[in-house]
């Protein structure tokens, strides 16, 4: 299912939410956490049953991982060797699944082993893997939510309430998908609340604001902003000449799809999850409001940002200082050493996280360089003086003007269907093909495209316009760039009520059109 | 001593209750508006559900309300939700599954040219894709009194089998029952009340805006200054306008393991089956090399051998193809953009081969069509006999 689907809206959710807090009144908390653990498979079997059957696999193989490390001590040898082996079979089902490895390094005619990895790559297994591998840090980390999220385990009820709980945590639907990668720190101490399973009306307005929101990015923006790119990028890959206005109107639509898409996608977890009481970790700030790319990256899918920084970027970073201190290495190989070269391999594995495809290999590249450059250039001397004295809002706008081309190409690069159609599309956009035949009509993507980047620099964010009613927990403390009077002006009202009736009637407009969210196929 | 202190307990505990209860109250009140809006828009959205399901508009369920498809009826924008109203009717026994470049032709205009009792219905809708030409040939197939059936084989099938029309309501058309909440959309909510008023049969009469979209487009296209961007685009790409794309047989799945079961499935109940690609001009390969493939001409030549050579012995296929004659593909002024015909002639002529035979392709003549094709593609020069006409007006 997917969250703008009317099955999913109109009869899935209701249904899930009435009987979540009516088993939460008569059975409490336990049974509670049951139903969105069980509500959660029935919402991802349409995917696939291999994909659910794959999915129970692993909550089964990281809970009993989870459960051994948190309970056996320090000094138990096997311990380490236990949260290994869980680490090891997450990354062995990432690479065996969504990359094909044994595809990649056998053919794919090797038999049965191939045949089921030649299955459709299973919705959500980057999300849910990494989900489970941050879990499994945190336990061997000896975290504290951990031993009190698990209980006590002296029973088989217990054990499975222990599991249930687990289950709920990993493969809640709103985040199962596309995210929010959630830390058990964020998770357990919401039900831990005597708050949990109160019904809330504010909640639900909340949550009904949000999925209005989200579900009018993504039906109405998004998916209006995608034929356009459809065409313009297929051209690119058969090698077209298209002309120079069209090629930049199919990279600024992508831009805005993407955003549109993955912000509507992001606001609607958010809305849902807070239906039932929760509050997720926020994915997206205002990403294209960012001034560079460093401060792209605190607001652009936040929460894997910040599992990459935390289980990649930092040790990688800190063995390198400590490679050259202990070396006593020159400046210019110790810089490389503890900043350069993390930050590659760093952005590298953020763009192949995406898949296995060259375009998201030059996109790791290109925003591993970006961000490496534009680090030392705010370190640097000259770029402290230039800024003395000069306005913040003439710095702004000419941080983000230099920002912005390289963004934009880096995101059609992501896009292109290989990397030949995403050069020859920047040789399009560069080009000087002004008598090449159209490919679309022009009209309708530029009104688009007006509308969508009109939204995205003028407007608030979801998360700022409901501020007053704490919506998200704030990933990282960004800077708000909004106008200021439009920071938590949302209250729940008629005005407002009419306003959320609007946009969910125009996504409604076009129920018949149901793609899936781009962020599903990573 | 103890007990002031339980009662004060007491009186704190109640206070706090009252005060919690109070802000419920208020909580509430405030989210009443949005609550309300909410479940008005999931009841109304259920009962039209309801209301859409239980007069099932498009005939997809077995209590349909089976509308009928009437005579003069050719409504271009809403045939794909038509495909289960067609197969079920059984008075119909000739359907023209095709693309924009049939839709123009109507029911009575077929039936008239095609004679001996055919009652046809034109299932053409603009850029048909593998998967739901498969789903249409699927729900055709179900017609007990199916007797022909008339396909267009066009640049579709060079793409993957799963390549869906984004404007194709393939959830009308599978076997999921979970994803048909998606018909409740604007125009089947009207179809739906135009039914329950009594209204049985579709009304879209499109002849005459149809009419004057072609007319429009004939008219933008005859201009010089496209013929001046096509001349530029021949110039261009003729030195490699018949490179090799490497492809074979193998490449097109969409043909081998679609199109040609269908075929069969279809041939073994009978069923006439005559494929008709269409006419292109020549300057077509030029200027949609741009957007399809670099190396399109020798990708449709080989996409078109192998259909010819897969269904050369199944019974009652026929495959029909025009483009080896510069007269018509080679002159521009007979189409209203490169790839569609205008000229009625030549429209009356592509449905007159279904009863002469003529220009019929077989194993045995593809390779003199193929090579004609492409010796007139490659030799390409920009001709338009309207246009010269009028240039040699204006000099006099």
């Amino acid at each position: 299912m997917i969250f703008t689907d009317p099955l999913f809206l109109f009869v899935f959710l209701p249904i899930t939410l009435v009987t979540f807090y009516a088993v939460s009144h008569f059975f409490g908390k336990n049974y509670a956490l049951a139903v969105l653990f069980v509500s959660s498979i029935i919402f991802y079997i349409p995917h696939s049953l291999f994909s659910a059957a794959l999915l129970i696999m692993a909550l089964i193989v990281n809970f009993i991982v989870g459960v051994r490390i948190t309970f056996l001590p320090d000094e138990n040898r096997n311990r380490r060797k236990i949260y290994l082996a869980g680490q090891l079979y997450n990354l062995l089902t990432l690479c065996y699944f969504k990359y094909k490895i044994v595809t990649l390094l056998f053919g794919p005619s090797e038999g049965l082993v191939t045949d089921i990895a030649g299955v459709a790559i299973p919705a959500g297994i980057s999300f849910y893997t990494f989900h489970q591998a941050a879990f499994l840090a945190d336990a061997y980390a000896r975290e504290k939510n951990v031993t009190q999220f698990l209980g006590k385990l002296g029973s088989a009820k217990s054990i499975f309430s222990a599991f249930c709980r687990y289950g709920a945590f990993v493969s809640f639907f709103p985040q199962l998908i596309i995210g929010p990668i959630t830390y058990l720190s964020e998770f357990n101490p919401q039900i831990q609340s005597k708050r949990f399973l109160r019904l809330n009306p504010i909640d639900l307005a909340v949550g009904l604001t949000f999925i209005a929101i989200g579900m009018f990015k993504k039906v109405v923006i998004a998916d209006n902003l995608a034929p356009t790119v459809d065409v313009i990028f297929s051209a690119a890959d058969a090698g077209a000449e298209i002309h120079p206005a069209q090629a930049w109107i199919g990279a600024l639509a992508y831009m805005g799809q993407l955003y549109f898409d993955f912000s509507g996608y992001s606001d609607m977890a958010l809305g849902l999850a807070r239906m039932f009481g929760l509050r997720y970790p926020i994915n997206f700030f205002s990403p294209f409001k960012a001034n560079g790319i460093i401060d792209y990256y605190r607001r652009w899918h936040m929460t894997l940002t910040r599992v990459i920084a935390r289980f990649l970027y930092t040790p990688l970073s800190v063995a390198g200082t400590r490679y050259a201190m202990f070396n006593r290495l020159a400046p210019v190989p110790a810089h490389l050493l503890s900043l350069w070269l993390p930050m590659l391999i760093n952005f590298q594995i953020i763009g192949l996280w995406h898949g296995a495809l060259w375009t998201f290999v030059v996109f790791g590249l290109m925003h591993g360089i970006h961000y490496a450059l534009e680090t030392e250039v705010r370190a640097s001397k000259w770029y402290k003086n230039f800024q003395k004295g000069k306005s913040d809002i003439f710095v702004g706008a000419l941080e983000r003007g230099v920002f912005f081309v390289p963004l934009l190409l880096s995101l059609a690069m992501f896009r292109a269907e290989s990397v030949s159609g995403g050069f020859h599309l920047y040789s399009q956009m560069f080009g000087f093909a002004f008598d090449a035949r159209s490919l679309i009509d022009m009209r309708f993507p530029v009104t688009m495209l007006g509308i969508a980047f009109g939204i995205i620099y003028l407007c608030p964010n979801s998360v700022e316009l409901m501020r007053r009613y704490r919506p998200a927990i704030m990933t990282y403390d960004n800077k708000r760039y909004g106008l200021a009077f439009t920071i938590g002006i949302w209250r729940p009202g008629w005005v407002q009520a009419s306003f959320m009736s609007v946009l969910v009637l125009a996504s409604l407009y076009y129920v018949s059109r149901q793609p899936p969210f781009l962020y599903q196929g990573f | 001593m103890t007990s002031p202190t339980l009662s004060a307990t007491g009186v704190a505990t109640e206070a706090r209750k009252s005060s919690r209860d109070r802000l419920a109250a208020v909580r509430w009140r405030a989210a009443r508006p949005m609550i309300l809006a909410a479940a008005l828009i999931s009841a109304a959205y259920l009962s039209l559900a309801a209301v859409v399901i239980s007069v099932d508009p498009h005939d997809v369920y077995s209590w349909g309300a089976q509308p009928r498809i009437e005579e003069g009826e050719t409504p271009r924008d809403l045939v794909v939700d038509w495909i289960d109203v067609a197969a079920k009717d059984r008075t119909i026994n000739t359907y023209l599954v095709g693309s924009s470049v049939t839709a123009m032709y109507t029911p009575e205009y077929l039936e008239g040219m095609l004679g001996n009792g055919a009652r046809v219905t034109n299932l053409s809708y603009g850029g048909p894709r593998p998967n739901d030409r498969d789903l249409v040939l699927d729900k055709l197939g179900e017609n007990p009194n199916l007797e022909r059936i008339i396909l267009t084989f066009d640049w579709m099938y060079m793409q993957s089998p799963d390549e869906t029309n984004n404007a194709f309501p393939a959830f009308l058309y599978d076997s999921d029952i979970t994803n048909d909440l998606r018909m409740v959309n604007p125009q089947t909510i009207l179809t739906t009340f135009d039914i329950l008023r009594g209204n049985t049969t579709y009304s879209n009469p499109d002849d005459a805006i149809y009419a004057r979209f072609v007319d429009d487009m004939y008219d933008g296209f005859q201009k010089p200054g496209e013929m001046a961007k096509i001349g530029q685009a021949v110039e261009r790409y003729q030195p490699r306008i018949g490179a090799s794309s490497g492809r074979d047989c193998d490449s097109y799945p969409a043909i081998n393991d679609q199109l040609i079961p269908d075929l069969k499935a279809l041939s073994a109940r009978g069923v006439k089956i005559d494929i008709m690609i269409p006419i292109w001009s020549y300057a077509f390969y030029y200027v949609r090399q741009n957007d399809i493939s670099s190396t399109l001409l020798d990708e449709l030549m080989v996409a078109r051998r192998c259909l010819v050579n897969a269904s050369s012995d199944i019974a009652n296929v026929r495959v029909f193809a025009f483009d080896d004659d510069p007269a018509i593909a080679g002159d521009l002024a007979n189409f209203r953009e490169v790839g569609h015909v205008y000229d009625s002639d030549i429209l009356r002529e592509f449905i007159n081969v279904l009863n002469t035979g003529s220009n019929r392709l077989t194993a045995e003549n593809f390779a003199d069509h193929e090579r004609a094709v492409r010796s007139a593609v490659e030799n390409y020069r920009p001709t338009n006999s309207r246009m010269d006409r009028e240039t040699e007006l204006t000099k006099l």
